[in-house]
């Protein structure tokens, strides 16, 4: 029972000692995070998404980024990689109005896209594919038409061999 | 696999037109002296077709993906003519797909035709027995599987020494390792292709591979 009650005795001390241990632990640990003060002002501004896909329609997984400012600098304005769906967000320097160039790259591959930054609009993001090519800036707008078309002019394409092939062949006889 | 445009520097673009126009002027002589240089057209222009659109042709190797070059069975079945062929399908894959560019062509057609030249001369061998199935079949196969690992060992050269200092090299690196690795398959594929295609030509149009066995003597006009 004694020892019962020498234990009841030194629960509260425990508790005490408990208490100012985790109060030191508090203080010293505050101590370098307030050496390090740290301040966030937010903003907002308009973002640039880029998604690259290779012509397979797979997402371009870490490609590499080099965004250029408009005014022809020949160092990137900003770099970076594409996530695994191949997207990249960057937020363009309003300051900077004019055509931004991006560039994602993977191994010899590589596509081109250019974002019109200030003036009246601004292109929300556009999409490219960068299986072995650049399109040309201004044409995705309907993807359906677009392969249509790009199996009509291969077929076009391979009729002409065609007919070069039976040409040469007619002639021979 | 065709380089684009804005990825290489000038100096190696203006190499590989360099090239391209060498080549491609030694072919047309050696095509010129042939027999009756309009003879091989037909069959030239079919398999260009054929070139131009197995680059659409992608087969899955995971992670990534590859497509078709043809550019061994191009060389195998054409000889000289293989040259000229792709540099003409390369340039309506550019202009109808924008499949590679106008800037690179020379570059492309170089690191693609180059090696489909060897292909032939791979498949000239043929000559030691020219009636051999077997050996037939196995310098198609060999061919078929040059022309695409000339055509990635010359690429992943240019790829190397042409990083340039704004990207991140390591990883732009591994990158290229994985593209390389991915066309191993792609090798195997197209040089069991290129032997099917030869040992069936071999059967029924014997006379559509490699050289004339008739005489100029025999050949009474």
């Amino acid at each position: 029972m004694s020892r019962g009650s020498k234990g009841e005795r030194s629960g509260p001390a425990a508790l005490l000692l408990a208490f100012l241990l985790a109060c030191a632990a508090a203080a010293l640990a505050a101590q370098p995070a307030a050496a390090h003060a740290m301040e966030a002002e937010q903003g907002w501004g308009e973002a640039v998404e880029i998604t690259a896909t290779y012509d397979t329609g797979d997402p371009v997984d870490g490609g590499q980024v080099l965004v250029y400012a408009p005014g022809g600098d020949s160092e990137p304005w900003a770099t970076g990689t594409t996530d695994d769906r191949g997207r990249y967000v960057f937020m363009p320097d309003a300051s900077k109005p004019g055509e931004w160039e991006i560039q994602v790259r993977q191994a010899g591959h590589a596509a081109n896209v250019s974002v019109e930054v200030g003036g009246s609009r601004e292109e929300p993001g556009e999409e490219r594919e960068a299986g072995d090519e650049i399109r040309p800036e201004d044409t995705d707008e309907a993807r359906g038409s677009d392969t249509l078309q790009r199996v009509l002019m291969g077929a076009a394409v391979v009729w002409g061999f065609i007919g070069t092939a039976l040409f040469f062949a007619g002639r021979r006889r | 696999m065709h380089l684009p445009d804005g990825i290489l520097p000038v100096s190696v673009l203006a190499a590989g037109y360099a090239a391209t126009g060498a080549v491609t002027w030694y072919s047309m002589r050696r095509i010129g002296r042939e027999e009756d240089p309009r003879e091989g057209i037909p069959k030239a222009s079919l398999l260009t077709a054929a070139f131009f659109v197995a680059s659409l042709i992608h087969i899955p190797v995971p992670p990534t993906s590859v497509h078709l070059i043809l550019n061994g069975l191009l060389g195998v079945v054409l000889g000289w003519y293989a040259f000229p062929a792709v540099l003409v399908g390369l340039f309506f894959q550019a202009v109808m797909f924008q499949h590679g560019g106008l800037t690179t062509l020379g570059v492309n057609a170089a690191v693609i035709g180059g090696p489909a030249l060897l292909a032939y001369g791979i498949f000239r061998l043929r000559r030691l027995r020219p009636a051999s199935r077997t050996l037939t079949g196995v310098l198609g196969f060999l061919g078929g599987a040059a022309g695409v690992g000339i055509t990635v060992l010359l690429l992943f050269a240019l790829l190397i020494t042409t990083i340039p200092a704004e990207l991140d090299a390591a990883a732009e690196r591994t990158a290229i390792y994985a593209l390389v690795l991915a066309h191993v398959p792609l090798m195997l594929i197209e040089g069991v292709f290129t032997a099917m295609v030869v040992l069936f030509l071999l059967r029924v149009r014997p006379e559509l591979l490699g050289e004339k066995r008739r005489p100029p003597e025999v050949a009474v006009r």
